[in-house]
């Protein structure tokens, strides 16, 4: 195989050679830099300078809102849980994180609510298929709040009372608006 | 009270005996050792990180605080030295422990002695510090620079091209030089070439970015890596008093020392004691000045080639400073 030969053109002129001029522009782009970044973060004026840098626990950047954060559970108008107990999550759960104990429910047109309702935040892969599974929006990932970092393994584990501390009124009608859907959101 | 000192200090250390020599040589060693060359060295290892984050718009180190007190993440340095120390100081097994031992002394040691040539400061009239002393009246004037040599400054070449000042003392060069910018050294064409010359020579001697061919830490395996603690702590903190040794040489030489615009009326009005001390904050504003921009170039260039560097070094650098010094001899002979 034969060497190939590459020929490196060196710059001419003593503007060029000489680098000088070159690197009294590079000095200014930093030194302007250098002053916009200094001077505007002295004054509390950090949005005005380049500075992309963010304080992290004082200063937070938004997620995007599909972002999938902690779990919560959501709440039917008089504040019980809409969850109706019907294993779809556990069930398409490929972490198995999820456990859930169903009882029955003391409303008359609910059938099952659950006793136990508890969500392995250790073991959850954050994939939100429990939340596509649910039938009834009560689990949701919507929080924007990142799984805690716990001392105990056993703290990672979240039990009903703290998935639905984090809850809230679901926007859903209860029960939904039946099979005729289309005319009534025509009307 | 001041007074009081002031006269224990007369009795018992008379002006010009030997003993005053000493203790004077002594406090002002350690005044300039301990009181302005380690602190600013530790506060440039902080500068160093934080003006290289601004000017590549981050933010920099900005948390270490002492309780309450946060100030921008000065304690920083603190908390360097602090880790460097409690750092477990490990000597490779095979390593010659005295030339191991011996390395990161020689790395600072030398700086700091040939600090001592800087004059930092205005002379101080012994006796008379809390009096306004007009010129030429002193009778016991003490020059706030722990040694006078006359071969101080034979450092590199381009420096033989001040024989302009006539003289090699530094203290003797701030003294030719005048209180306004353009009575300073750095005014002539074969003072501006002595200025680019020597600030090339001084980056390169501090061996750091554009020079830093030894180290080089994110490609080749430097001669750091087998230093640990404070033994590398040495070598780091040994750069940056390089920095402002240059620094204060090239202020010394090119930029009046301490000298400012106004100082001569301020001098004849104000306390000798108080103008001494606007003489040395002055001096200081200055080589932070100097620093700063050492560090701008550090954080702006990108390395040179081993032999970029040799070539720029004995090509480039060394013929132009003798040509300079030809010129500056011809220049001292059309000013004559």
């Amino acid at each position: 195989m034969a060497t190939k030969v590459k020929t490196v053109i060196r710059p001419a002129g003593i503007r060029r050679k000489t680098y000088l001029i070159a690197i009294v522009e590079g000095l200014w782009v930093t030194f302007r830099h250098l002053m916009k970044n200094w001077i505007g973060n002295l004054f509390g004026q950090r949005a005005k300078t380049d500075i992309a840098t963010l304080s992290y626990p004082e200063e937070k950047m938004a997620y995007p809102e599909r972002n999938r954060g902690l779990h919560r559970l959501m709440k039917r108008e008089d504040g019980e849980v809409r969850c109706v107990a019907c294993m779809m999550c556990p069930t398409v759960c490929p972490a198995h994180c999820i456990t859930i104990v169903p009882e029955e429910s003391p409303d008359g047109r609910i059938e099952k609510r659950p006793r136990i309702f508890e969500i392995d935040e250790l073991r959850c892969v954050v994939c939100g298929l429990c939340v596509e599974a649910c039938p009834c929006d009560a689990i949701r990932m919507d929080t924007g709040v990142h799984a805690l970092p716990t001392i105990r393994r056993s703290d990672a584990i979240l039990d009903k009372e703290a998935l639905l501390s984090r809850g809230d009124k679901s926007t859903a009608t209860q029960g939904g608006v039946g099979s005729f859907w289309r005319e009534k959101v025509k009307a | 009270m001041l007074d009081t000192l002031f006269n224990f200090f007369e009795q018992h250390l008379p002006y010009g005996s030997t003993a005053f020599n000493a203790v004077g040589g002594l406090a002002k060693s350690g005044f300039f050792v301990f009181m302005f060359v380690m602190p600013l060295a530790g506060i440039l290892t902080w500068m160093e990180r934080r003006q290289s984050a601004m000017m590549q718009d981050r933010v920099g180190p900005n948390r270490a605080n002492i309780g309450p007190l946060r100030l921008w993440g000065i304690p920083h340095f603190l908390a360097d030295a602090l880790k460097m120390i409690f750092k477990e100081d490990f000597v490779p097994p095979l390593a010659n422990k005295l030339l191991f031992g011996l390395a990161p002394i020689l790395a600072v040691a030398p700086v700091l002695i040939a600090s001592a040539i800087i004059p930092f400061g205005a002379p101080l009239c012994y006796g008379r510090i809390s009096e306004v002393v007009p010129a030429g009246t002193c009778a016991a004037p003490i020059d706030l620079q722990a040694a006078h040599m006359d071969a101080g400054l034979l450092f590199y070449f381009a420096i033989a091209s001040l024989a302009v000042y006539g003289t090699l003392d530094p203290g003797a060069m701030v003294n030719a030089q005048g209180d306004m910018p353009w009575q300073w050294g750095i005014v002539g064409i074969p003072h501006v070439v002595a200025f680019v010359l020597f600030l090339t020579a001084a980056i390169a001697e501090s061996k750091r970015t554009p020079f830093d061919i030894p180290e080089g830490e994110s490609e080749i395996i430097g001669y750091f890596v087998e230093y640990s603690g404070m033994r590398f702590g040495m070598f780091y903190l040994g750069e940056f008093i390089e920095i402002i040794t240059t620094s204060a040489l090239m202020i010394t030489v090119f930029f009046g020392g301490w000298r400012f615009p106004g100082a001569e009326s301020l001098a004849a009005s104000l306390p000798n004691g108080l103008f001494v001390l606007l003489s040395i904050v002055v001096w200081s504003a200055k080589i932070f000045l100097f620093a700063a921009f050492q560090l701008l170039i550090r954080w702006s260039l990108p390395r040179f080639r081993a032999d970029q560097l040799l070539r720029l070094g004995w090509q480039r650098l060394l013929p132009i400073s003798i040509a300079n010094v030809v010129l500056a001899a011809g220049w001292l002979l059309l000013r004559r």
